[in-house]
Formats: structure tokens, sequence, C-alpha cells
């Protein structure tokens, strides 16, 4: 089974393409900004879309709204990005500060987990999908059976906690901290696979 | 407004920009700023009489050591949250925390081969006078590095607060090292250490909430 996704951040295009196009824009390049912004539009929209509907919220409710303001934060806080990192964790890093804030105004709840902590698995993610290809068996092979088999419902069928709950017999504060724990699992193993390429 | 408006004005008229200073830099840079501001301060008011004896002790050198390194390592932090996406932003914090460890057990180490009497003296002489002029002037350099902080964005302004006010307490430090005469370690730990860390810790975990969010 192969899915869209890259252990090493450096081997992907939208990354070097994205933070070429950065460094321009840092440099006063109006033209490479305006690329940039529209490229990542439709990545932060996929993100925020993403991030809403893990939260119970449908579309129309914001959605549009936050985008606009993290592409704002972006504009605003585009001297904090430092050409020696990598662009994609900076541009979702200041996403997810909008979206907590977004969240938190709007007195959304987030028992169990931490909301930041979830955004993070999002965003990973949304990193993931951006970049090359990767073996999803060999990835999933770090995992214990139980997480394997929750992390399939919930992120690839795309069945809600709910569902999931009753398909398992897990209950669903447990099928939550599974989700939790495999991505947790995941990241770590992406991370580390990254160290070793560099 | 729609998105593609949106984009049109952000792109329009758009300014270069300088890349953000590393972490080390920051720290380096406006910790001896902000040591100037403290030596500066005390010069100018009323630095110890004592001062040029006591720097002929090891003792004092390793107490303006470790306050410098509490104001440098806790400004290297700072300017490590303010830049979204850098990694390793919670390791930091626990060497942070160790640090202060460091410094906490360094002080109880002294404490332990005083007399009672000596302890109690300690507590008592002017310590509430120490602790002002530390909390003072740590707050006016702490003031000063917070404005250089709100110009990154921090991704994480309540801790960003706490570290900023331990920053704070170590440029209030060196300054206290600098006024105080006193060498009572159960002084030192509790007016000098201890009352300010707590008092900075917390008015920066308030104030910090509010200046660095963006």
């Amino acid at each position: 089974m192969k899915v869209q996704g890259s252990p090493s951040l450096r081997q992907s295009q939208d990354e070097a393409e994205l933070s070429q196009l950065m460094r321009k824009a840092q440099t006063g390049d109006a033209g490479a900004y305006r690329q940039l912004l529209l490229r990542i539009r439709g990545m932060l929209a996929k993100y925020i879309e993403n991030s809403f509907a893990r939260f119970g919220w449908g579309a129309g409710s914001g959605q549009e709204d936050v985008l606009q303001e993290v592409l704002l934060a972006i504009h605003v806080k585009r001297h904090t990005y430092d050409p020696a990192q990598f662009f994609l964790p900076w541009m979702y890093a200041i996403a997810r500060y909008k979206l907590i804030d977004h969240f938190r105004k709007n007195k959304k709840s987030y028992a169990a987990l931490s909301l930041e902590d979830e955004l993070e698995h999002i965003e990973n993610l949304a990193i993931l999908d951006s970049t090359a290809e990767v073996d999803l068996e060999k990835l999933l092979g770090v995992l214990s059976e139980k997480q394997r088999a929750v992390l399939s419902l919930v992120k690839i069928e795309g069945l809600s906690i709910e569902e999931a709950a009753k398909k398992t017999g897990y209950s669903e504060s447990d099928i939550k901290v599974t989700v939790h724990r495999a991505l947790k699992t995941l990241q770590e193993k992406v991370k580390e696979d990254t160290r070793e390429n560099r | 407004m729609k998105t593609d408006d949106l984009i049109s004005q952000l792109t329009k008229d758009l300014k270069p920009v300088k890349a953000p200073e590393l972490p080390i830099v920051f720290a380096l840079k406006w910790g001896l700023v902000s040591l100037a501001i403290v030596v500066f301060i005390i010069a100018g008011f009323r630095p110890r009489l004592d001062l040029l004896q006591s720097l002929e002790h090891f003792d004092t050198w390793i107490q303006l050591g470790a306050f410098a390194l509490l104001l440098f390592a806790s400004l290297g932090l700072v300017a490590w949250a303010s830049t979204p996406g850098r990694e390793g932003f919670k390791k930091y914090l626990k060497s942070i925390f160790a640090l202060l460890s460091l410094l906490a057990m360094v002080q109880v180490v002294r404490l332990l081969g005083m007399s009672r009497e000596l302890l109690s003296e300690g507590l008592a002489i002017l310590g509430s006078r120490c602790a002002l002029v530390a909390t003072t002037v740590g707050a006016v350099t702490g003031f000063f590095v917070a404005w250089k902080a709100r110009q990154g964005a921090s991704m994480h302004p309540l801790w960003s607060g706490i570290v900023l006010g331990f920053a704070a307490v170590g440029a209030g430090g060196v300054a206290i090292t600098l006024h105080c005469a006193s060498q009572n370690g159960m002084h030192i730990f509790v007016w000098h250490f201890l009352l300010p860390l707590f008092v900075m810790g917390v008015a920066g975990s308030v104030v910090g909430r509010k200046i660095l969010r963006w």
C-alpha cells in the first residue's frame, strides 16, 4: 500500500519550492510572494478544513475567516521565518496558533486530548501529505496491532470516533487516546527517519 | 473581503524584511545590553561599598556568573520560542528548570554548614530592600527584553512570559550582587534568589500572556 508522504522534508519538492519563494519574498520580491500565497492557500484551506472536521465544526462556520487570519499572520510575521529552517513546519505552526486562538475565542470544548497536540498531529499528516511517496505498511509497522486497527478506521476509512468505538467495542476515550498515541509514535518515527536522512 | 483580494493587498508594496536572529545571537546581544543597563543603574545609584574587595572573592564571581547564565539561557529560550516551527522547545524549557534546580542546590549546600543564628539573621537583614532592588532592576530589563521578544512570534506566550521573568531574575541577581554587601547564604538564597524568582515568574506569566500574544 502506498500513500503520499515522506520521511524527509528535505526531499520534498513542495518544501524546496515554497522555502525558495519565501526567501525571495523576504527580499521584497512581490511576484514570488504572490505565487507563494496562492500555493499555500490550498494547503492551509485543507488543514483548516480537517481541523474543523476533527473538532466537529462543519463547513461555513468561519473557515474562510480563519484562512484569511492565517494568511495575514504569515504576512505580518514573515520576518520570523528562518531560511535555514524548513518552511512547511513554520507555516503550519502559525496556522495552528491561529486555529487555537479561533477555537478558544469561540469557546469550543476539546476534552480528553490537548487541542495543541491534536492540531499538531493534523499538521504532521498535512506535511506528510505534501511530500513524496512512502511505504505506509512499513511506517505502520512500528504500531501495535490495536493502534494499527484503530488508526486505519479513523484516519484511513474516515470513521468518526463514535463509529470506531461502536465497531471495535472500545470506549470513545480509549479510541481517542489510541489514535493520539499512534500518531505520536508515527510522528517520532518520521522525525527519526528525517534525522537519519539528513 | 475575499481571500483573492486579501492576497492582492498583501503582495502590493511588499517590503523586504530581515530574517530572524539565531537564538544564541539574540541571547548574547540583548543579554549584554541588559547587563549594561544593570551595571549603569547600579553604578549610577548605589553599588556596595566593598565592591572592589568583593570582586577579589571567587564566591562573588560564582554568583555573578550564575545569574548571568540564567539571564542568557532564558533569553535564548525566549528567542527559540519566537520562531514558529522550531523544534526542541520542551527540551530547552526542561534544561532551564534543570539550571534553576542546580542554582538552588548550590545555594542550599551553602546553607548546610551554617548555624541556626546565622540562618535566622540572614532572613532578617534588610531582606525586603534587596528583593525590591532585584525585582525593580529585573523589571526594567525584563520590559526592555519583552519589547524585543514581542517583535518575534512567540508560540508559547505563557511559558515565554515565565522565562522572561527568569531572565529578569538573572539581571536582577547581577544587580543585587553588585549592590548588597551581605555574604549570608540564607539572605542570598531567600531575598536574592527565591523570592525574586517567584515574584518575577508570576509577573512574567501574567504580562507575557498579554504582551506576547499576536
